[in-house]
């Protein structure tokens, strides 16, 4: 299964274009979804996770063959969302935090406890589980915010600058993470951390101003540069240059 | 393990001790202006439903207090995002709206097991009110999610409790369309039923009005189509603008009420539904009476208590109560003394403007069988003091009382002091 978007375009007023057409098919595995601050690749992830009605176009799955399958309002439950900044109550229990945003995904208790606490486990914060989410640390929200994202097991993951705030440790705990949902649907990671993004994607699409630059594989990317950062300003410079 | 694990908005301490807060600010709204409900039980459930005054100021500030809470943690982002999105960012405040309901309803399992218990009836019609407090009462918790996700901390619970307060005062005071006003009526209905289309078109109003301003709070693009929105504001437009062209509906109707009748020369008949203090009130009557029988006065054959849409029958008194009298334990003594010197049911008495020198020889007629049975005599060296005691003041009160009794205002006169 396949998750198409197709012109999108996004708007905040009338003076703020933050997605302009923007078509690409996001394909089973990871997908790096690369751009400079203020791209739109928070808007996007927005838009695919349901925060933001997208001004035109549409997101559809489709099976293999590039026909609709559901539209992806329908799909809903299946679609997940780590959000760039991530914060819960903070009295609230870790483990209650992400049990209760797995149930509003479709899934009743006892099963959305277990989901989280799995989930916890995976991501190293086991025992801080009873402990209430003003007793961790900045890396360790990021680590409940991964999940609660994967809590559920969605089809789509949408990861919003995942790794954003984490020390080196925690970051490649987050790429094996990441890895490890490779076989596990479509996930599709923001970030700015070039390093990150070709740890981790097999495909990569990029956005500039609002419009999509690139999609293709990583390997595509990287011909003829030594590393994807080096692709990237390259993509940038080329399509700023003065023609 | 998930025995062990809080559902976050359903932890069930939390709640306990909300609904105690609730239950308790319910409860102060029953007894705090004292229990004239007691013996009435329609009055009682219009109180119960009128604790939404304390009851909805305190939940709007808890509501603003949790959703001003989530809004600096961007929660609503994370929980929109997910398909039961909105009854996930709105399930504090449905939680403390179902909470405080419970606690009215508790309320009013608890006066109706008071006002049975002191021989008062049912009237299973009047628990509409209910429904409509508790219509309303989502708009008052709603109002407190809107206050709550638009100003900072702490200012959002006291602005938030104030304000629906507010409302509440203003739909009291006429200053507001009454559907603000949730309960809490002075009188105690007897003869009355609450209009029940009025009572839905309260509905009608506060329940899309409180999912609009549900929906208002939130600060992400949700996936309602504009048609469900456009519709809603369009219910509530109609709705409170028919309040505000057509003036408040006409809340109560008058309803047929079975009579409860006691003793003899004369019989002394209450509503069924208050007849608390009925055997005191005609041992009273009986009492006070007794001078004008022994001065060879013609009684009536009894005396009905005045309800408001229902004609006194053939040769009876009128009874009158006041403050909520009909549903006291005892009788008072000033008003069955009003009632006696309304033997006859006149309606120019009951006009917006009686007839000066009958309400002087009504007057003047209690001073007198006062005096009689001795509960009160006038100074004795005034006039009427001197007068009172004569046999001239006893034929006077005779011939006063026919006339009252036979409605001829005509022949009264004043007495000669």
């Amino acid at each position: 299964m396949h998750l198409a978007v197709s012109d999108v375009s996004h708007a905040y007023g009338a003076s703020v274009q933050a997605l302009a057409d923007v078509s690409f098919t996001l394909r089973p595995g990871v997908t790096g979804l690369v751009g400079v601050n203020g791209a739109g690749k928070s808007t996007l992830m927005h838009v695919l996770a349901g925060l933001l009605a997208p001004g035109q176009g549409s997101v559809v799955f489709t099976d293999d063959s590039g026909g609709d399958v559901r539209r992806w309002r329908d799909l809903r439950s299946r679609i997940a969302l780590m959000p760039q900044s991530f914060d819960v109550p903070r009295n609230v229990r870790t483990l209650d935090a992400v049990a209760y945003l797995t149930s509003l995904r479709g899934f009743p208790s006892p099963e959305s406890t277990e989901r989280a606490a799995s989930a916890l486990h995976a991501v190293g914060l086991a025992d801080r589980s009873r402990k209430p989410i003003r007793s961790l640390s900045g890396g360790m929200l990021r680590r409940v915010a991964f999940a609660q994202a994967v809590a559920s097991d969605p089809d789509v993951l949408l990861l919003d600058e995942p790794t954003t705030g984490l020390d080196p440790e925690q970051r490649v705990l987050v790429r094996e993470l990441v890895r490890g949902r490779r076989d596990r649907g479509i996930t599709l990671v923001s970030s700015h951390v070039m390093e990150d993004l070709e740890a981790v994607a097999d495909q990569v699409v990029v956005l500039d101003g609002g419009e999509l630059i690139f999609e293709g594989s990583m390997a595509d990317l990287l011909v003829g540069h030594a590393n994807a950062e080096e692709a990237f300003m390259a993509l940038l410079l080329a399509r700023r240059e003065p023609s | 393990m998930s025995s062990e694990t809080t559902r976050l908005w359903r932890d069930p301490r939390s709640l306990l001790g909300r609904f105690g807060l609730l239950l308790g600010a319910g409860l102060v709204a029953l007894v705090l202006g004292g229990v004239p409900w007691l013996g009435v039980w329609k009055m009682a459930i219009d109180w119960v439903a009128g604790a939404y005054v304390l009851i909805g100021p305190l939940s709007a500030g808890l509501v603003a207090w949790d959703m001003s809470r989530m809004r600096a943690t961007r929660w609503d982002r994370v929980v929109c995002s997910t398909p039961r999105g909105l009854r996930g960012w709105l399930e504090p405040a449905l939680m403390v709206w179902v909470v405080g309901v419970a606690a009215d309803l508790v309320l009013a399992v608890a006066v109706t097991i008071v006002t049975l218990s002191q021989g008062s009836v049912l009237a299973p019609r009047q628990l509409a009110i209910l429904a409509s407090g508790a219509s309303v009462y989502l708009l008052q918790v709603a109002l407190g999610a809107l206050i709550g996700t638009r100003l900072p901390g702490p200012w959002a619970p006291p602005i938030a409790a104030l304000v629906v307060l507010g409302l509440f005062v203003l739909g009291a005071s006429s200053g507001l369309p009454e559907v603000f006003r949730t309960g809490g009526v002075t009188g105690t209905l007897v003869g009355q039923a609450y209009d029940l289309g009025t009572l839905a078109l309260y509905c009608a109003f506060a329940i899309p009005a409180a999912v609009l301003v549900g929906w208002a709070t939130l600060r992400v693009v949700t996936q309602w189509r504009p048609p469900l929105v456009a519709g809603l504001l369009a219910v509530v437009a109609l709705v409170g603008s028919g309040f505000v062209v057509w003036g408040n509906p006409e809340r109560y109707v008058y309803v047929p009420t079975a009579l409860t009748c006691l003793g003899a020369e004369p019989t002394v008949c209450m509503a069924a539904e208050t007849h608390r203090p009925l055997e005191a009130v005609a041992a009273e009557l009986h009492r006070l009476a007794e001078p004008l029988v022994q001065a060879g006065a013609t009684l009536p054959s009894r005396w009905t208590q005045s309800i408001g849409g229902q004609e006194l029958p053939v040769d009876s008194g009128s009874l009158v109560f006041v403050n909520a009298g009909e549903g006291a334990s005892d009788a008072d003594s000033q008003a069955v003394l009003v009632s006696l010197v309304n033997p006859g049911g006149c309606p120019e008495l009951r006009a917006q403007v009686p007839p000066p020198h009958a309400l002087q020889v009504q007057r003047v007629l209690a001073s007198w069988i006062e005096a009689q049975v001795g509960d009160r005599q006038p100074p004795p060296t005034s006039a009427l003091g001197r007068w009172i005691t004569t046999p001239a003041a006893e034929a006077w009160a005779v011939a006063s009382f026919e006339r009252l009794r036979t409605c001829q205002f005509k022949g009264l006169s004043a007495p000669p002091v």
